[in-house]
This record gives structure tokens, sequence and C-alpha cells, in this order.
């Protein structure tokens, strides 16, 4: 049989030694480096890459491969530890996981993530080696057209991830286009809204955004009583999931695996949507949508498996395309190239070693990170049991490096404090973040979209219902659309948030 | 010409020298380099054949100058932010950048550039050029240029995909648009994937690619090879012909990619670093290297790539003028 | 005087937000619908931010008008230890590149201390634990480009 041959190929080379002690290595310094804010797999990737040049093109990018990933799970660890999401990703996991944190679940939070990731990787390792070459026919059958329709859905169902007013969140989405659009038109060069600082042309930096509006605004709004600030520490008794806990996961992991795996193969906005999207679905078809928010754990193993799934599957487009979903994978572009190796369809059957090699890794890659993490949830937990005016300066700290490492600047600081007072005002006016940062995000994809798609059917705005697949995008938008204005479920909604201003 | 902006730029550097020396600073600089890290600005995203070769020559020019010289990819624009960027950098020697054909061709095709081709920069390298394909999706069912040219001529106003505005492939676009008389529309992309990609997904139906980036689509099938922009086919892929025999006399695009260092770089800095890479570029390892990926290697000196871009930023001057073409 | 509603103040938020962007991307080339200018997109965006934003300071009105109480939170803001936190950043951001990581860090959690309930002791303790930690981790683990002591502090 041709695919088993295929994965035996793969993993000999997977399987050797060396490789499966780089794989280690890469999760390690992933792991670490996500866990710290700021810092991030690409920069890290960036400075490991020479190094890899010495090795053998397999050994370096499965080293570069488990940091990409090690980097995506211990992101989640501090979005669900201390709300600090470095990724727009582990901006999903923070909203029920720092909320589970808050109510002494963190171990069972993280565990969630550690399964879900696991599972999501076997899963998508499987998808990868059965379907690669299909699979990245399915690219090509999105152009600007359907991709500007997703990016639409996408946004539009975010709305489900805010469980207050449905006109904030529609607004918080906007703003956040808005101020994603700060920089250099890509395709003129014309600077806008730059205010004419340098440090501005390359747009706002997501790391300032997001630990500005989630990490500072959180310090500011704990600050605002003492009382409610002891709600922090909490007991922390369980490391592990229930029973009960395991059978609530199950179906949102898988869910999430399969959104996850689907979206990854689209290199133009699929990696970023995927793990909106699967919360935005566990939300809508949950029995209890009002969980979701407040510690709900379906909100952590849904989008933590369609974010692993897609990081996984999100290799298709690269290796057969070479469109990078993700400037890590840019950079890995570089890693193979430096090998001489050329990405393209011809990369499966020229390098087969390389290619199986890599696949079979990653599985190996998820199964390392799990073991890897499993025993440090005790540590990372026992850091919450510090006191909460102790650990606060320390965020500060942290968030400060950060924002400063990704441009080497303290411009980048200057707009940690800035988005960590927007983030505090918009909050305080009952608006909410994941909205935003979703549509800070997709901002630049949906205009690019736009107006490529536009100029493709020379200014004729119905070229958004020729295509099939676009027309599902939009009428999934309008279903969600009208279904959240609908009365019923406004009702619903009304009765859990009494405070709303319906 | 070329004499005179060279003199301006080796003044610019003796001065910048000279105020180095009086700060203390300059030739202490100079000797110890480098001491840290070297980073080599692609204004291009990763992948693209600048950053291919950016790749290959960081790696060699690490070896040669005991340093890491980092690659930075700074897409956008057609290369304009990452060489505005650079042409503000500090002239140090630790901000080098590799260019392609749009650093010569933005000046007159933008109203304005955040850079200046002659005065912002010091030359160091014509390291090697890299030509084009012409490709079409199987599915317009055109197998050569001759057929494509009737194609089109039935059919005015199909698109034509590049990889952005002011790229060698979008002025061959313009080119063949001009020279065939043939009514094309350009499409610019960000980046030779994307720009590749919407040729495969029939998105647009013909387009310009760098040989590195198309090669693979070509052999597979996805993509067919109408011509190469080049006077001589690839050595990669010898059965393309170029444009130029195949039906438009003296058609050709030259994609130049060369290593800059912004003016007032110290000369001595320039000098150590012409010699690295033209000792790389003898090494027949790398030449064979690089034609395989699809580059025919130069590697001239500072002063013969300073000549080079005078000659190209008036030629497209004219090519771009007469053309009519904007970057809108 | 009127006490503002919390909603009322949301609208007018973001109805500012949007006229400056949208006064902005006006300034630039709208180009057409089918060959869009960089202002062409800013200015939709900023126009829907705007619409919503009008909205919601419409509905909001309304309600007042009907004699809704606001939906104003509780809490006050915390104005003295919410400007020490961002005064930290601030000083950090400005700081940093001049002297050096070790001082700056230091003076940083020292001003994010004092905003909670710590004591001088506490306060001081954390200073110099987390810059010892980050001091390690980020310059000697992760070569963070930050002087350890800046030019301003060089003799």
């Amino acid at each position: 049989m041709d695919l088993f041959q295929a994965l035996l190929t793969g993993a000999a080379t997977a399987f050797a030694p060396i490789n499966i002690l780089y794989c280690f290595i890469g999760v390690l310094l992933g792991t670490i480096v996500g866990v710290l804010p700021g810092v991030g797999p690409t920069a890290t990737v960036a400075l490991l890459l020479p190094a890899t040049f010495s090795l053998d093109p397999a050994s370096g990018i499965i080293m570069l491969a488990g940091i990409y990933y090690g980097a995506q799970y211990g992101g989640s660890t501090t979005a669900i530890l201390l709300n600090l999401p470095g990724e727009s990703s582990s901006a999903v996991t923070a909203i029920d996981g720092y909320r589970m944190a808050q109510q002494g679940r963190a171990g069972t939070a993280l565990a969630t993530a550690a399964l879900g990731s696991f599972f999501a990787g076997t899963v998508a390792t499987m998808i990868l080696a059965v379907a690669a070459p299909a699979l990245s026919q399915v690219a090509l059958q999105f152009r600007s057209v359907e991709y500007f329709s997703l990016i639409l859905l996408g946004l539009v169902t975010s709305v489900l991830l805010a469980h207050g007013s449905i006109l904030k969140a529609l607004a918080m989405i906007a703003l956040g286009v808005l101020l994603s659009l700060v920089g250099q038109d890509v395709a003129t060069g014309t600077p806008r809204f730059t205010f004419d600082l340098f440090q501005l042309y390359n747009g706002i930096d997501f790391v300032a955004v997001s630990v500005g509006v989630y990490g500072i605004s959180e310090i500011l709004r704990n600050l605002e009583n003492t009382g409610a600030r002891s709600t922090m520490v909490h007991a922390l008794s369980r490391l592990w999931l229930t029973r009960k806990e395991f059978r609530e996961i199950a179906a949102p992991v898988v869910r999430g695996t399969a959104l996850g795996s689907f979206f990854g193969i689209l290199p133009g906005g699929g990696h970023v949507l995927s793990s909106f999207a699967s919360y935005s679905l566990e939300k809508a078809i949950a029995r209890e949508p009002s969980r979701f928010g407040r510690g709900a754990i379906e909100g952590v193993a849904g989008p933590e498996s369609a974010n692993n799934a897609a990081a996984q599957t999100s290799f298709i487009p690269l290796l057969t395309l070479g469109l990078p979903a993700h400037p890590v994978m840019a950079l890995m572009i570089g890693a193979f190239i430096m090998q001489g190796i050329v990405p393209g369809p011809q990369v499966i059957s020229s390098e087969p070693q390389l290619f199986w090699g890599l696949i079979v890794s990653m599985w190996i890659g998820n199964l390392l990170l799990v073991i890897l993490n499993l025993p440090l949830i005790g540590i990372w937990v026992k850091l919450l049991s510090i006191r909460y005016d102790a650990l606060f300066p320390a965020i500060v700290a942290f968030s400060c490096i950060g924002a400063y490492s990704v441009m080497s600047s303290g411009f980048g600081v200057l707009l940690l404090a800035l988005f960590g007072v927007l983030g505090y005002v918009l909050v305080r006016f009952g608006c909410e973040l994941a909205p935003f940062i979703l549509g800070f995000v997709l901002g630049p994809l949906l205009e690019e979209h736009f107006r490529r798609a536009m100029m493709f059917s020379r200014g004729d705005p119905t070229v958004f219902l020729q295509s099939p697949i676009s027309v599902g995008f939009i009428l999934l938008s309008l279903l969600a659309l009208g279904a959240m204005m609908m009365p019923g479920f406004r009702r619903r909604r009304a009765e859990i948030f009494t405070s709303s201003d319906d | 010409m070329s004499k005179s902006t060279f003199t301006r730029r080796t003044a610019a550097g003796l001065l910048a020298a000279a105020c180095g020396g009086l700060l203390g600073v300059g030739p202490a600089l100079a000797q110890g380099y480098p001491d840290k890290e070297v980073r080599l600005v692609v204004p291009f995203s990763a992948g693209g054949s600048t950053d291919q070769l950016a790749r290959i020559l960081a790696e060699k020019l690490s070896d040669k100058l005991g340093k890491r010289v980092l690659v930075d990819n700074v897409p956008g624009a057609g290369g304009n932010i990452g060489m505005g960027m650079v042409a503000r950098a500090a002239p140090d020697g630790y901000t080098l950048i590799l260019v392609s054909s749009s650093f010569v061709v933005n000046p007159s095709l933008y109203a304005k550039t955040p850079y200046d081709p002659k005065a912002d920069f010091a030359p160091i390298s014509y390291i090697a050029s890299a030509p084009s394909f012409l490709i079409a999706n199987p599915k317009l069912g055109v197998k050569t240029f001759p057929e494509f040219l009737a194609k089109a001529k039935a059919e005015p106003g199909m698109f034509y995909a590049s990889p952005g505005i002011g790229t060698a492939q979008h002025l061959a676009g313009e080119l063949l648009k001009k020279q065939a008389q043939i009514d094309i529309e350009h499409a610019p992309f960000n980046g030779a994937g994307p720009g590749v990609t919407a040729v495969l997904s029939n998105e647009a139906p013909i387009g310009f690619a760098s040989v590195p980036s198309a090669i693979q689509h070509v052999q597979s099938g996805a993509l067919v090879a109408l011509g190469v922009t080049t006077l001589e086919p690839s050595a990669s892929a010898p059965d393309v012909p170029p444009l130029d025999k195949a039906g438009l006399p003296g058609y050709e695009v030259d994609h130049l990619q060369g290593l800059l260092a912004p003016a007032g770089t110290p000369p001595e800095v320039i000098a150590k670093l012409s010699t690295a890479v033209q000792e790389i570029m003898a090494d027949p390892q790398m030449k064979e290297r690089l034609v395989k990926l699809g580059f025919v290697p130069v590697g001239s000196t500072p002063a013969a790539f300073a000549t080079t871009i005078d000659t190209q930023v008036a030629k497209w001057k004219g090519v771009i003028s007469s053309a009519g073409i904007t970057a809108k | 005087m009127i006490r503002l509603r919390s909603n009322t103040l949301c609208g007018l938020l973001f109805l500012a937000i949007a006229l400056g962007f949208g006064w902005a991307a006006a300034g630039y080339d709208l180009g057409t619908a089918r060959r869009m200018g960089p202002g062409y997109f800013p200015l939709l965006a900023a126009a829907i931010l705007g619409l919503f934003g009008l909205v919601i300071l419409g509905r909001d009105l309304l309600a007042a008008a009907r004699g809704a109480a606001s939906t104003s939170p509780d809490e006050p803001v915390p104005w003295r230890r919410g400007l020490l936190i961002i005064g930290a950043i601030v000083f950090f951001a400005a700081t940093a590149a001049g002297l050096g990581l070790v001082p700056a860090l230091a003076v940083s959690v020292l001003l994010a201390s004092r905003a909670g309930a710590n004591s001088w002791r506490q306060s001081l303790v954390q200073a110099v634990v987390l810059t010892l930690m980050c001091t390690v981790i980020f310059q000697m683990g992760l070569g963070l480009k930050l002087p350890l002591i800046g030019p301003w502090l060089a003799l």
C-alpha cells in the first residue's frame, strides 16, 4: 500500500533518535518562548534559523516545526493563567480559560488544552498523510471572492464570542478593522493614519494590542476594588479532568479538530479563523450559551483543538503551494530553501523522506508536548497561588519587555499603555474584546481580498453572489445575523444578561 | 554620468567616515566589522526569488564574515517599505538590503518613493539576475506564445497576475502589452507565491512569475510556460523559448538582484563586503546552486553595479513614461 | 451637572473615532470601486463604525428620554492606581533604551507595585526579584537587544 509505505518512510526519518532529540528541543524551546508574552515563535525561529543550516534538512525542519507548535501550546498557557494572549488564537482560549483559572480550575483548563491539542494533532497528522496531495487542490478553489465572504462570515459570527450587546460587538469588529488598517497601504505604499510616525508604517503590532487590551486592562479592572481581587486566588484542587469533564470536552474536541483541519488548508486567513470559528460553533450549539465567557470548558477544548489541527494542516499549502499561513511558516520556507528544497507540488514526490518525516514528526512532537506539559501544569498552577498584589507587577514587567522586544523600541511599550487604557475604557462601557481582536487580525485580509475581488469583477459587487462557495458563506452570515436579531434569541440573551442595553 | 554619481557617493562615504572619525567611532567600527549580527533586509515576503537568493547569500556571508547575517523580510508597496527603511537605517554596515528590479523601477513608477536609488545607497554587488516566465493556466487553452497572442487579441481585457506593483514581472507585462499591442490588465498580488497561485487557481488566466517560483508547476503540467523574458532560455527549462524569439523581437526584461548598504557606510566596510561577495560568487558550487534555482549568477564590483543602476534607472524611466504606466 | 450615561459615552467614543479615521481616510486617494485607492476601504470601515456609534448613542438617548436607568458600572475608576500602572509602562517605554534594562525595569516594577496593597518593603523586594529574573530570562536566555545599563548612565 502506497500510503503505508509513505508513512513507513516518514517513521524511519522521524523515529531516528537524533530527530526525536531535535523535535524535543524544538518543542521545549517553543513552549518556553510561547509561555513568555511577546517573545513569540516568530522571533525564536528567526534567531534559530541559521543554526539549523548545519543540520540535516529533516532534523532542522523538524526542530523548527517543533518550535512552532510548542509555542502555540505555550501561548495558551499564558493566556489561561494570566490573560496575556500573545497570538490571535490564544486570545480565544483566554476568554474562558482565564475565567476557569479564576475559579480555581486552571489545572483542568491546561489539561484540556493539552489533551485537545494532542487529539487534534493526531487526527490532523493522519489527514495530512491520507489526503495532503488532494487537499492542496482545495486551496485553489478559494479565490479573493471566496476568501472575502469567508472572512466576512468569520467576523459576523464573532459576535457570538461576546455575551453583551450585539450592536457593541459589531462596533468593536469595525473598530478592530479600522485600527488594523494603520500603516502603509500594501497596494500603493501610501501611509495611512500614521501621524508621520515611521514606527507605525508597518502597522500596529499585535502583541502590543492584545497584551494591552487583555492583560493591562485586566489589571486596571482588578484594581477597581480590593475585594474582587481575592477571587483570583482559589484552592487548586485538581490538575486533571473528572469523568464528567472528559465527556464534556469529547464532542467539542472532535468538532474543533474537524473545523481546524479544514480551515488550516486555506492559506488566506483560514488558520486565524479556526479557533474563533470553533468557539462560535460551540457557543451556538450549546444548551446553555450563557456559560460561555464564564469558564465553559468547551470554550477551551474546541478552539485549542481547532488551532492545533489548523497549525498542522496549514503545512499543506505551505509545502505544496509555498503559501505560508503564519509568519513562522514564511520563515520555514526560508529553511526549506536553504536546504535546497523549493516548496511546490513536487516536494512530496521529490523529497518523500523529508515530507513524510515532517508529518510523522508532527505527531511525535504533539506526543512530546503532552508528556512535557502535563507534569508542568502543577508548576504553572502554583504560579496562581502567588498573591495578586505581587503577581501583577510581574505581569506589567513581562508585558513591557514583550512589547519592547517586538520592534526593539520603546514605541511598542507606549502602544501597550495606550491599548491598556483603551481596553479598560471599552470594557467599562460594556464592550467585549474578542470581536475587536478578530477584526484587528482579519482587517488587512478583508481589505486585500475585497479590493482584489472588485478589481477582477471590474467593479461589479454582484461578483460575491456569483460563486457558489461565496454565496454559501454569505447566506450563513445572514442566517447568523438574522438569528441574533430574532426575538427568541434576544429574549434568551436578555434573560441571562439583565443589565443588557436592549 | 555613472562616474559622477560614483564620486558623489564616495564623497558621501568619506564625509560620513570623517564625521565618524570626529566622534571617534568610525574607523574602529570599520576595523572590527562585523562585531555583531548583520541584518539583511529583503523588501519582499519570504519564499520569492529575492528571498531565496538572500537566504543563500546570508548563509555564505555568515561564513565569510564570521558573524551571523540574518534575513529580515520587510514586504509591502512593491518593496518601497523595505527600501525606504534601509535608506534611513544607520550607515554602519549592520543593515544591508538585497533589492530586485523594483529598486530601479519604482522612482519612475511612483509619484513619490521613500528613497533615492543613487543618493541613499552604496552599491555592493549585482549578485545575479532572475528571468521570468510568462505562465498561463492550462484552461486558457494555449500552448505557445503565438496561440496566446491570437487569444489575447480575440479576448481583450485579460488579467495578468504579478507579484506586485513595480516588480520586474509587472514591467514585463506592461512591456508585453505595449510591444505586442494587446489589451491586458495588471492584477498585482502580494508576493511571488500568491501571484503564481492566482494563475494556478485561474483567478488570473495568465501571469508573469520568476522561474524559481513557477518551475515546479510548469514541470508538473499545472501551468503552461509560454516564454521566458531573457534573450537566452533558462538553464532550468531549456524548452521554454525566449519571448524575443517566440514572436516579440527585442523583448527583454532584466531582473537584477543586487546587494546595497545605506549611503555613508564606511568605504572599508563596503570593500570588505564586496570582496566577500565576489569570493562567494566565484565558487563553482555556488554558481551551480543558483543556476539550479533558476538564477543567472553575476557577482559584479561596486563600481560596475553603480553603472548598472544608472543605466537601468534611465531605461525604465523611458519605458514607463512612454508606456504610460502608473502605480495604480 | 448631568450625569453622563455609560452608553452615551460609548456611542460618542465610537462616533469620535469613526469621524477621526473617516476624515483622514477621505484625504487619501479614494480611487474607484474597480481600482480602489488607499482611502476607499478605510472610509467604508469608518462609515460602518460611525453608523454603529450613532445607533448606540441614539438608542441610549431614547432610553434616557423614557427615563430608563443608566447601565453605568458601580465600581469607581481607580485613578491613582491606574495612573501608577500606566505611568510604570510609560516610564519603561521612555527610558528602557536610555537607562538600560536593569534601572528602567526596577523603577517600573516599583511604580506598578505601589498600585497594589504592598508595603514599601514588599515593593522593593518585588523590584529586585523581578528585575533579576527578567534579566536572566530575557537578556541572557533569549538575547533581548537591550543594554543592562544604558548609555545615559555610562560614564
